[in-house]
Order: structure tokens, then sequence, then C-alpha cells
């Protein structure tokens, strides 16, 4: 290799401005691609672990729920069911097996009801509070006690008690969650309707009884922590399912033991949640690296130019454009790979600010290494080709006519303009408007607000570009600092709209995407906290709810009783407005209002909700009249979102209200122990965790997430690039500003015409940016909203923290672009800067 | 005594948005294998236009360009860097654009060298006057330095033929003198010159001079 390539890596790095260029470059090149990949997994991932999550652990793999086995039947089931199990690799096998609710008979006297049953590891996972023998009968605390029971003979059928176990209450403990209707008595549902299970040493015992048996058999698995290790799940549990429907088919079974697989919905949901990611993530992705690149061709072309004399001197010796090209390689690749590497573990580290947090896959950072390495050789062929070509251009290829004025008319704008138009088409597809199954969502809808971004950019900057062509007819030389801002922006406009382009993009972007994600989030909450009512909500007895009795301090203190009437049209929510605030889901934007008409309620009041007829005499069958004091759009808990909030004082009649519910701010773990020490019947609990499939919510807040993070790095890049370019003309600045002061141009004037130049640029990146950017937000969330038949929709969340936090950069970036460009002036020896 | 560079009818034009504009036409010009040939003429005449299509790294718009009395001008660039590599030493106005700015004068005159395949002799620097120089970089250097490292550059490739543009216009008298001998070395050393000069004290040393006037030959 001739010594000037074998130089040229030394000789790269002699140009700082080159470097920092080619490692920026490197840098964001590399960060875009690897966070596309691991934000694609990690997504992904986190679907998988919130449908985990909200599944029982014991129906990850497939399970066996029969009804009304014979008991001679039983025995065979649980056998079959060990040896497949066995045989396709799944080595536990929980069996278990309870009668229907039954009451024993005991010398003269009858139990209470309760089922009789078995389960493989039951006593291990019972906490014995009387006795604790494992070889005789283990029946719950409450119809123990309701039924006067204690350790000893239970009657001839079964063996004696040898314990007495604490009743199982929700939310139970993962080796009870599949078994919950078996083990968890509902106190509500009536005599027989619900019951706990006294447990049997063995199944013998319980088959003994002759009975017929609820089957239940289980294979727990460890929980899958990422969707590969989920579809090598589902692949052994459908081998499982087949194997065990073959064998209980082939003795006769079928009928006995149907098989289940209840976690395939789930895991295709998380699949499609990726899938919906990686759909809209991935043409983002490829844009931004095509930009990139491009990126990369005008480095090479900068390159071109400034080492034009080498470059001709080395053509004319005979060295051809592509090892000129490579030339150019070597003396940026360097750089360009230092770059890439920083962005590959940038990418890595602040994952969990662009994606959510879950586990990677096993060999996702190599995946994402790898790909970087290959955008890494694209931008090298990119670099040596257009430094070829550049070459060639310039020193051998004939004088070639210009691009056709016509063609250069034609805006980059229009086809993205044109796409934008089809994708908010899309977008504006109608949605059900009542409750039912989630739109699926549509990538290329997803696509509107960045569409509509991108056009905006292109815009700003040739509006920017015209205004400056057009600014040489501008004469206010009486406002020297003005004129001369104007003067320096026009000279340099290129730059200067390049800068634009970038900036509205960046801050559109970034606008766009934290705007959509806060919204979507924070629609999650509401919906799911009006749906609800509370962060609990626990139905109580309505004894409970009609007695007017207080609540224990504990339960009170974050804690409210209501009453709901859900008649589809005339619906009612009944409150305390002394409590109201200490347990129901208050909106944070109405909650002045809101708690301001509840504190009026009493003696007849009444709140008109969504489209409720407002009036002084309101009459709803079984009430008596009603007069509204004012209207909320909406009111947690109340059906259909359509009714009246009224006191619950004012409902005096047992016929009125029949459903009571506790709510509270607590967890509902606490919540439900202390209704289970306040010996408060209760059943049937919500969470606002579980009120609605969060998905799709997710899916859209984690896409715009992501969005946020490109539009960040987008806006490093344009403040980058403003005090880059800034930099290189430093001299230049410093030559013209020394001469214009030593005419007699004032300092102040000096800097406040710099300050006005970089401002001009940044006021506009920051107007056409944030506008955009929330403008389109506003627009698209409504139809964004996954659950648009849940109050309160989707709307574009406050902003102003946003707007201030973006000027405030932005201010600063001009000082420092001005301090840069005057840093030179006061200490400008002009003799030498003109000597150059 | 052969030609080693003649240029039969050559004719330039540059298309400009107002139309094309001539820098020479109908130019038949011959560089002999022996001597200084130098172009003359005031500024704007053609005469580093005619160098440069000499020298190859222009193609001209008319007529041929002929290389030891084969016809080249219509060669590939392929071919054309072949040509330039083994067989042509341009040298370039500036002085800086002569040498690779990054390396030391002993660099230089390697890289030169090993551009046309030929074995590096830096005993070439004493020659022209740079003897000790050889790991001075080239900022270090004043322009006469610059200039005749940039000879030096030249010999090192062993050119059939050296084409200077202005040599002496960036320099002062004793630079320029300096520069002419290590011209006269050239000549020496049997390897033939052609100089585009307005330079009197060039003109004086030619062998040969070619006047040109008005893109043509006067």
């Amino acid at each position: 290799m001739q010594l000037p390539w074998r130089t040229s890596a030394r000789t790269g790095l002699s140009s700082g401005s080159s470097v920092v260029v080619a490692t920026v470059t490197g840098l964001l090149l590399a960060f875009v691609a690897a966070s596309a990949v691991l934000c694609a997994v990690s997504t992904g991932n986190a679907a998988l672990s919130y449908q985990v999550g909200r599944t029982c652990p014991q129906s990850l793999a497939a399970s066996v729920n029969g009804l009304a086995a014979p008991s001679d039947q039983v025995a065979r089931i649980d056998q079959d069911a060990r040896e497949v199990a066995r045989q396709q690799g799944f080595p536990q096998t929980l069996f278990g097996a309870y009668t229907q609710p039954t009451r024993l008979v005991v010398g003269d006297q009858q139990t209470p009801y309760l089922r009789v049953g078995y389960r493989d590891d039951a006593i291990p996972n019972l906490h014995a509070i009387q006795g604790g023998a494992t070889n005789g009968t283990w029946p719950a605390r409450t119809p123990a006690h309701d039924g006067h029971l204690g350790l000893g003979p239970l009657g001839s059928e079964i063996p004696p008690v040898t314990a007495i176990y604490q009743d199982l209450t929700e939310p139970v403990a993962p080796f009870w969650c599949s078994e919950v209707t078996s083990v968890v008595a509902n106190p509500l549902a009536g005599d027989g309707g619900s019951a706990t299970t006294a447990f049997l040493p063995s199944l013998a015992d319980v088959a003994r009884l002759g009975e017929r048996l609820d089957v239940s058999v289980r294979f727990p698995v460890a929980t899958p922590n990422t969707l590969s290790e989920a579809r090598e799940l589902a692949a052994r549990s459908d081998r499982l399912a087949d194997a065990l429907r073959k064998k209980f088919a082939a003795d006769g079974l079928t009928a006995y033991a149907p098989v289940r697989q209840s976690f395939v919905a789930p895991l295709a949901e998380a699949a499609k949640a990726q899938n919906n990611v990686i759909a809209f993530v991935l043409p983002l992705t490829a844009i931004s690296l095509l930009v990139g690149l491009v990126g990369v061709g005008a480095m090479a072309a900068q390159w071109c130019q400034r080492r034009q004399a080498v470059l001709r001197l080395l053509w004319a010796r005979g060295s051809s454009p592509l090892a000129l090209g490579a030339k150019a390689l070597l003396e940026l690749v360097g750089p360009l790979v230092v770059g890439a590497v920083v962005g590959l573990v940038v990418a890595r580290f602040a994952l969990p600010w662009y994606a959510p947090v879950a586990e990677l896959d096993p060999g996702t950072t190599t995946w994402a290494a790898l790909v970087v390495l290959g955008v890494v050789l694209c931008a090298a062929a990119v670099l040596t080709g257009t430094a070829a070509l550049r070459t060639h251009r310039m020193f051998q290829a004939p004088r070639r006519r210009r691009i056709p004025r016509v063609l250069r008319l034609i805006p980059f704008e229009l086809p993205v303009a044109v796409a934008a138009v089809f994708s908010g088409l899309s977008l504006t597809r109608s949605v059900p408007s009542t409750g039912g199954a989630t739109p699926p969502l549509d990538a290329f809808a997803l696509a509107f607000p960045v569409l509509v971004v991108v056009v905006i950019a292109g815009v700003a900057a040739r509006l920017g570009r015209l205004l400056l062509v057009w600014s040489h007819r501008l004469n206010v030389w009486s406002l020297p600092s003005v004129q001369l801002a104007v003067r320096r922006l026009a000279a340099a406009s290129t730059a200067a709209t390049g800068v634009v382009l970038v900036g509205v993009l960046a801050v559109g972007t970034l606008a766009v995407g934290s705007s959509v994600n806060h919204a979507e989030q924070n629609a999650l909450a509401s919906k799911s906290g009006n749906k609800i009512g509370a962060t609990t909500s626990v139905q109580i007895s309505t004894s409970f709810g009609q007695s007017k009795e207080p609540l224990p301090a504990a339960v009170a203190a974050h804690g409210t009783v209501v009453g709901v009437v859900d008649r589809g049209v005339s619906n009612m929510v009944a409150v305390d407005p002394a409590t109201f605030a200490n347990g129901a889901w208050i909106d944070p934007d109405r909650r002045t209002e809101m708690l301001d008409l509840v504190s009026q309620l009493g003696h007849g009041a009444a709140i008109a909700v969504g489209g409720a007829k407002i009036g002084s005499s309101i009459s709803i069958p079984g009430f008596a009249p009603l007069h509204t004091i004012g209207q909320l759009p909406v009111f947690p808990g109340m059906p259909y979102n359509i009714g009246y909030v009224t006191a619950r004082s004012d409902n005096t009649t047992a016929s009125e209200v029949n459903s009571f519910f506790l709510w509270s701010s607590q967890d509902s773990t606490t919540v439900l122990n202390q209704l289970a020490a306040a010996h408060i019947d209760h059943i049937r609990y919500q969470t606002t965790d579980m009120a609605l499939d969060a998905l799709p919510f997710y899916t859209v807040a984690w896409t715009f997430g992501y969005i946020a993070s490109v539009g960040a790095l987008l806006a490093v890049i344009a403040a980058a690039s403003l005090l880059l370019a800034v930099g290189a003309r430093r001299k230049q600045t410093a030559l013209s500003g020394a001469l214009a002061t030593r005419m007699g141009l004032r300092p102040k004037t000096l800097v406040v015409s710099h300050l006005l130049e970089f401002g001009a640029v940044a006021a506009s990146v920051l107007a056409a940016g944030v506008t955009v950017g929330l403008v389109v937000a506003a627009f698209s969330l409504p139809r964004l909203d996954p659950a648009p038949w849940l109050r309160p929709v989707s709307v574009l969340p406050d902003s102003v923290m946003f707007v201030l936090v973006a000027v405030a950069i932005g201010l600063a970036v001009v000082a420092v672009a001005g301090w840069i460009a005057v840093r030179g002036v006061r200490t400008a020896r002009v003799g030498e800067l003109i000597r150059g | 005594m052969a030609d080693v560079l003649a240029a039969q009818g050559v004719g330039v034009d540059y298309p400009t948005p107002a139309g094309a504009v001539t820098a020479i036409d109908g130019v038949t010009v011959a560089v002999p294998d022996q001597g200084i040939t130098v172009f003359a003429g005031p500024s704007g005449s053609g005469k580093s236009t005619l160098l440069r299509v000499l020298a190859l790294v222009e193609r001209p718009t008319r007529g041929v360009v002929e290389l030891s009395g084969e016809t080249v001008s219509t060669r590939s660039h392929r071919q054309l860097r072949a040509l330039r590599r083994q067989t042509i030493a341009l040298m370039f106005q500036s002085p800086l654009e002569n040498l690779l700015p990054e390396l030391t004068a002993a660099q230089n005159v390697i890289a030169a060298a090993q551009s046309a395949g030929q074995a590096p002799d830096l005993e070439l620097l004493g020659v022209v006057g740079l003897d000790g120089m050889g790991d001075y970089r080239v900022p270090a250097l004043s322009g006469g330095q610059q200039q005749r490292l940039a000879l030096c550059c030249a010999l090192a490739r062993d050119p059939k033929v050296v084409l200077a543009d202005e040599p002496t216009s960036q320099l002062d008298d004793t630079s320029a003198g300096l520069v002419l001998e290590s011209l006269k070395v050239l000549v020496d050393r049997g390897v033939p010159v052609a100089v585009a000069s307005h330079d009197d004290r060039v003109i004086e040393l030619a062998d040969r001079v070619v006047r040109m006037r008005s893109g043509r030959v006067a």
C-alpha cells in the first residue's frame, strides 16, 4: 500500500472537526440500528411479562379441567396424566379432585356446605391453625367454626380431622390460583353455591366416597421471561396437549378430562404487540438510517472539498477515483467505528429510557452488534462510493448539465404528504363506539403523526430558504444588529435551512412522541380508574352497605362505601360525601370540580353524568325525585358513563340500591385482609390493574416512547450541527467581527446580532416543531385510543412543561453558539486573520 | 530531437451559463524530448490550459494530443491514468498543491516514487539542495523549499517529461533562482521540461519559447 494510504488513519485524526463529525455520525447510525433491535425485543418480552402477570402460573402449560368424573375413573386420569407428562418432559404434575359442595353428617348434625377433595402438595401450602398431622382431614376454619368441628372423628366415610387450616382468601397464593373456585368460598353466593375444601390425605380417600369429582390437572413450569422461551413452552405444551388427548381418548376418558391451553391467546397477543411495534419501528428506523447514510455521503463530499488539493495531486499522479475513495474511507473509518461502538453501548445501557424494562433474549445484544456492523459496512460503502464519484466528477467527468429546473421544483415533501394523507385516512377509520374487542392497531396509521412532522419540517426549511433568498432586499441598517444577523444567515443559508429541517423534525417528533406516550399512560390510568371507581373495588354484603355502619378505622382511612345501581339507562352511584375522597379514584384534572359537587350532595341533590338529563325534578323509578346541581362528563364507577350521583344518605329503602362496594386507594391484598379481619363479607374484588387489557395502550405508548427517543437524538444532532457550523466559521466570524468593531460597530451590537442570528433559527425550530408536534398529537390521540368507548377519551396532556423545557434548551444552545461566535472577536489579531 | 509531447489543432471550450468560453483554439505545438520549452504569455492567454491538456489531466474539446507520436487524448480514463503514472510529472502553481502536507519531505519523495512504481531515492533531496531536511514537515519549509521538494518529487517518479505551471509565481527572487537551478538539474539529467510562465527569468532559461495570446499561438 502506498504511503499516503498507509498514513491515512493518522492523517484523519489531524482534523478535529472531521473526527467529531465522523464519530457522531457513527454513534447516531449505530444507536438507531441497535435501539430498534433492542426495543423490538424488549417490547415483546415486556408484553409477555404483562400477559404472564395476568395469568395463573399453573395455567401457562396445558391443563385439564374435568367436571363430574366418575370416582372410579379419577385414578386412571391421574395415572395417564403423569405418564404422558413424564414422556413429554414435564417432571411435575399437580393432580386435584373435588366433590361438589356437600354437607357431611357428623353425629346427628350436618356440617356447613363444603367440598371434600385432594390435591398434590396441598397440605404444605395450607396454614394449620389447629393440629397439624398430615394423615387426616384438613377442613378450613370457617366451616369448622360454623359446624362446630374440632380435631377428631368426622364420620365413617372420611378420615378424622387432624388439623384446621386458615381460610384461603383472595388474592390467593400462586399455588392455589388455578383452584380458586374450589378453595375460596363466596359468602354471598347462597347455600351450596360456593364452598371451601376439606382436604383428605390421598386421592383414594376421596374416590372412596363414590361421588362424581371435579378434576384439575396442572403441569407447573418455569415462568418464561422472553417471547422465545414462551414460544418454546407453547410448542412443548402443544405436544403435551396432543399426547394427553390421545391417551385419554384411548382410555375412554375424553368426556371427563378435557384438555385446555389457556395461555395460547395471551401469548399470541404479546407476539402481536411486538409485531405492531416492529411494523412501525422498522420503517422509521429504515428512514432514519437512510437519512444517516445521506449524512455519511454529505460527510464524504465535504471531505473531498476539504482535501481537494491532495486529491488532485494523487489523481494527477495516476490514482483512480476508487483508490481516492478508499483514502476517504481510511481517513474517516476509525472515528466512524469508534462512534459506532459508543452508539451500541449507549443504546444498550440507555434501553430503559426508550423501551419498556424487560429481560432480553440471550444473544440480543450480539444481534444488535451484528446489525450495527452491517450498518457500518453500508456507511463505509457509501463513504467510499461518494468520495470516488465526487472525485470522478471533479477531475474526470465532462461538465454536466444542471438538473432540469422543473425537477428541482418538485419538493420531496410532496410524496411524504401523500403518504401522510393515506395514513390519516387509515387512522380515521371508524372504531367501535361500544365495548368490545380492541380494534387492531394499524402500523401505517400509527405513522401519521410522524409523516406530518416530516412534511412540516420540509416546508419550514423550504420557506426559510425562500425568505433568506428574498432577504437581500431587506434594508434595515437603522437596526444594524438585525441587518447583520439577516445577512449572515443568508450567507450561510444552506447550513441554516439544514439546521431548521433537522431541528423541526427533532422537536416535532419529540413533541409527538412524548405527548402520545404520556397520553396513553394517562388514558389507561383514567379509564381503569373510572371503570373500577378506585384502586381496589370490593363488592361487600348488601346488609353491611345498607346498614350504614361505619367502616373500621384502618379501612376508612383509605376507603369509602358506594352503592351502585346498574340498569343500563337510569344508573346511579350513591356516595358518602364525607369519605368519598378517601378511596375513590378522582381524575386529577377534575378533582376540584368533582369534590366541590360531591360535597353538595344530599337532600335529593344529584350530579348528572355523561348524557343524563338535568333538571329540578328528575324522576328515576324506585327513587325520590332528584334535582341536579351540576354536570360532569365522567364519574368513577358510573355504569356506561351515564346516570346520576346521589348521596347514600338519600337512599333509605332496601329496594333502591342492591350492590355496595368498598372503594379503596390501597392495594387489594391489604384491603381484603382488612375486610377479613373486620368480618365484613365480600366477594369479587377488582383493581385498576385488572380493569382493562392494557397491552394495546402499552403498544402505542412504547411505540411513541421510541419515537420520542429518536426525536431527542435528532435534537442533539440539530444542536450539535449548529454549534459545529458556528465553530467551523469561527475564523471568518472573528475576522468580520474584528474588522466591524474596528470600523465603529459597538461590541454590544455585534453580540446582539449573533444572538439574533441564532435566535431566529432556534425560534423557527421551536415554533414550527412544537406547534406541529402538539397539533398533530392532539388530532391523532382520540383516534389512537384503544378503548374509545370508555371515558375519558385520550387527550393531549398538559404540555406547558414540555414547551418551557424546549424553550430553555433552545435559549441555552443560542447562548453557547453566540459565545462561540464572539469569543474569537475579542482576541482577534486582524493581521493574522487576513494573512490566513 | 523527437517530440515527447505534441498538440495538434487543440481547442478547449468551457461551458458557462452565458455560453461556451474558448480557452484555447487551434493550438499546434510540440515539446521536444530535450531541454526546456516555455509557453509564455500574459494572464488569460491559455498557457495553463494548454499545459493541463498536454499533461493529460484535461481532455481537449477539439484536436488531439500525442505522446511519443501516439495519439493519447482519446483514450479511456484508466489508460490516461496509467500514462500519467508512468510518463508524466505535473507541477501545479502553488507549492503546497504539489505536496502531501501531512508527510515529511522524505515521505513525500517516497510517495511520489511509489505512485510511479519507482524505487524511492532519497539522495534526490541533495540534488535539489534539500539534503538534511528529509524529516522536516512540509509546513515547516519555505515556499522555495517546498517548490524544490516538488521538483524532487517529480524527479523521483522518473518521468518522460515534467510539466510545471508557473513554478516561480509565488516565490521571491532568491527562492525563484533556486527553483530555476533545480529545473536545470532536471534538464541536465535528461528530463525534458515544459513550463507555462510569464516570468522573464524562466523565459531566459528556455531552449524554446512558444508565445501565446488570447488562446492561440502568437
